[in-house]
């Protein structure tokens, strides 16, 4: 019953996801990245109270309040007065993306096989897909905050694999991998401020 | 002295100099930091001086063998010239008032992290210290505020980012067979050991700039203070460097031999691709950081190839350390002098800046492994440990010529020729130059011991 549920959620998050890779407006963009996180909080304080564990319920609260909420207001805010991000396309290969996405999805199947029989988690492949459609993000968007949305995916999905897999820490691997999402946006907000919004364009990684 | 004494003075003196430098005096924390950081050397030699003595200790929160000795006192050493390198270039690029107040914090923040992840034996701690490195480094860049080092910071946070995240995949594969993540413990079936090294290969890869994740490093060496540049380059990478090794020991003592031919795989190539990359760079700080990806490489090769090639690897980071971080402080003064960082622009600085250009010129020759420097005598072990693969060897010995013919004909454009005049204070001048005799005083120290 609770890995039906969890396994559900694991589906919305990858979906979620697809949706974040074929779109190309920056704000609908930012709220799926909620979402995600927001899903993947549910998914985790299910498994902390189904495990009794204090560490997975903070990680839980840490993630519904970092990524679900703080980080995609704060750029919220941020975009809010400057129309160029009301109408621009940042990304317009759309369907190959799509398509590119499906494949690596398929991809990450096959290549979850050999984990699957150290890690012993089946449900361990929706994050491994996550994990590649994260890189994917980063790796085709050229656009700053694209690839901000692509390095809270990715978080997601490290997080998402360490506690399917139990890893002790887990908690602290949270708060430092936030920490560099803030670091992150603080970088974007630095360089807007210094060198104006077209700038952005540059800050390819 | 105690090894656990050591331990935590090496620990807590950084930590409160972090906070202390917080406060508004620049002179202050300049002071503080210095004092710190020379507390943290000296430390470091009496602590390398036991683990040489004694072999390994742990009291279970932290471990000490000679790998981690020696990787302390590397850091330790950068910490303290960069320290008294920045006390110059702080005050000559100037406004303290606004971002630089972070300088000095950070920089002890930073030594401590990487003290922190090669004190530490739980692999788990060691991912998190490095990841917080990467926080405090990203920062220091970004704080430069020119388009390009914001440009930099974000390149190389994007890729650390993509690196650490591996390198946690990693710690997922080793503690769900094994139950623990303390690395001396760990012993796991060869199959799964391979996949937790392959893991570790990309993502701690990254940090130390193996072929294909390398591209940040010419970036970030590029756009950051130059005393940061040598912390990144001559410190952080010994750090990630030992994190790899303890990973690459589980396999190595888990049975799983492919692992190890991956590291010298990986390895070879990035040495290879370095010096290759090295022959056409037109920048001062460029060329150093592709030196630097050329040492790593064979380094991590020699750590493949095991036994004496694992301690000829370290010695080569000993050497590399010093010298390189001599280099980057003697490119920091020919940016500040000159003002251009262009090697075609720069000529005669043995006329003009006679030290600096001594320093310039035992650091390449120190890097690129020129006898009578001990780096020659590691080369050549872990070239000699190489000789059943003959394409191993004509691969590594290709890299290490290229790399000393590109590096040293850079460098000697730079040292030769007519000079401008110019002005730069004697500390300034003598960090650099203190910093490459230190390789050579360890090399000669080096060749005693072996010739005895």
């Amino acid at each position: 019953m609770i890995e039906t549920l969890v396994d559900f959620l694991g589906i919305l998050i990858i979906l979620v996801t697809f949706e974040i890779l074929n779109q190309s407006y920056v704000k609908p963009m930012i709220n799926s990245i909620a979402l995600q996180s927001i899903l993947l909080a549910i998914l985790i304080g299910i498994l902390g109270v189904f495990r009794h564990s204090i560490e997975l319920i903070a990680l839980s609260i840490l993630t519904l309040m970092v990524r679900g909420l703080l980080i995609p207001w704060i750029i919220r805010r941020d975009i809010r007065n400057n129309p160029i991000w009301d109408y621009r396309e940042v990304e317009t290969r759309v369907p190959s993306l799509t398509l590119a996405g499906i494949l690596l999805a398929i991809v990450g199947y096959v290549l979850y096989q050999p984990l699957h029989s150290i890690l012993n988690v089946k449900s361990g492949v929706l994050a491994i897909v996550l994990l590649l459609l994260s890189f994917l993000i980063m790796i085709a968007r050229k656009n700053a905050f694209a690839q901000l949305v692509g390095y809270i995916s990715e978080e997601n999905a490290l997080l998402y694999v360490s506690v399917l897999t139990n890893l002790p820490m887990v908690f602290e691997a949270g708060v430092l991998l936030d920490l560099l999402g803030i670091v992150l946006v603080g970088i974007i907000l630095a360089a807007e401020k210094e060198y104006g919004y077209v700038e952005l364009e540059k800050l390819v990684g | 002295m105690d090894v656990q004494n050591a331990v935590w003075i090496l620990l807590l003196s950084p930590l409160l100099a972090t906070f202390i430098s917080l406060l508004p005096y620049q002179r202050f924390r300049e002071a503080i930091t210095l004092l710190s950081s020379m507390l943290t050397a000296g430390v470091s030699v009496l602590l390398l001086i036991e683990a040489v003595k004694g072999g390994s200790a742990t009291d279970g929160i932290f471990y000490v063998d000679l790998y981690s000795a020696i990787v302390v006192f590397l850091v330790a050493f950068v910490y303290m010239f960069s320290s008294a390198y920045s006390v110059y270039y702080v005050k000559r690029t100037g406004d303290i008032s606004s971002e630089r107040r972070y300088y000095y914090p950070l920089l002890n923040l930073f030594a401590l992290m990487m003290f922190f992840t090669s004190l530490t034996p739980n692999l788990g701690l060691m991912w998190i210290g490095l990841e917080t490195t990467t926080i405090v480094s990203v920062l220091l860049i970004a704080l430069e505020k020119r388009i390009e080092s914001i440009e930099a910071a974000w390149r190389y946070m994007i890729l650390a980012s993509v690196g650490l995240g591996f390198a946690l995949l990693s710690l997922d594969v080793i503690y769900s067979s094994s139950n623990t993540l303390n690395w001396y413990e760990i012993r796991l079936p060869p199959y799964t050991a391979l996949v937790a090294v392959a893991f570790a290969l990309i993502g701690l890869g990254t940090k130390i700039g193996l072929f294909p994740m390398h591209t940040w490093h010419p970036d970030a060496y590029g756009c950051a203070p130059p005393p940061i540049s040598a912390m990144l380059s001559a410190a952080l990478l010994p750090v990630a460097f030992l994190t790899y090794y303890r990973i690459l020991s589980i396999a190595i003592a888990s049975n799983a031999h492919v692992a190890a031919n991956m590291t010298v795989f990986f390895g070879a190539v990035t040495a290879l691709i370095a010096a290759i990359l090295m022959i056409p760079q037109e920048f001062i700080m460029r060329l150093f950081a592709y030196s630097c990806m050329d040492v790593m490489g064979i380094a991590t090769a020699g750590l493949g190839l095991g036994k004496e090639a694992t301690l000829a690897s370290f010695l080569l980071l000993i050497i590399h350390t010093f010298a390189k971080a001599g280099l980057f402080y003697a490119g920091g003064n020919v940016v500040t002098t000159y003002g251009t960082d262009k090697i075609r622009e720069v000529s005669g600085l043995l006329n003009s800046f006679r030290l600096t250009g001594i320093a310039l010129i035992l650091g390449a020759l120190a890097v690129t492994g020129a006898p009578p420097f001990a780096s020659f005598l590691a080369e050549l072990v872990i070239i000699s440990h190489s000789l059943s693969n003959l394409t191993l060897t004509i691969t590594l010995l290709i890299a290490i010529l290229l790399s000393f013919l590109s590096l040293n004909y850079h460098v000697t454009k730079m040292v030769f020729g007519y000079g401008k005049g110019g002005k730069l204070p004697l500390y300034a001048e003598a960090i650099p130059l203190l910093s490459a005799l230190i390789a050579l005083a360890i090399s000669f120290g080096v060749l005693g011991v072996i010739l005895k």
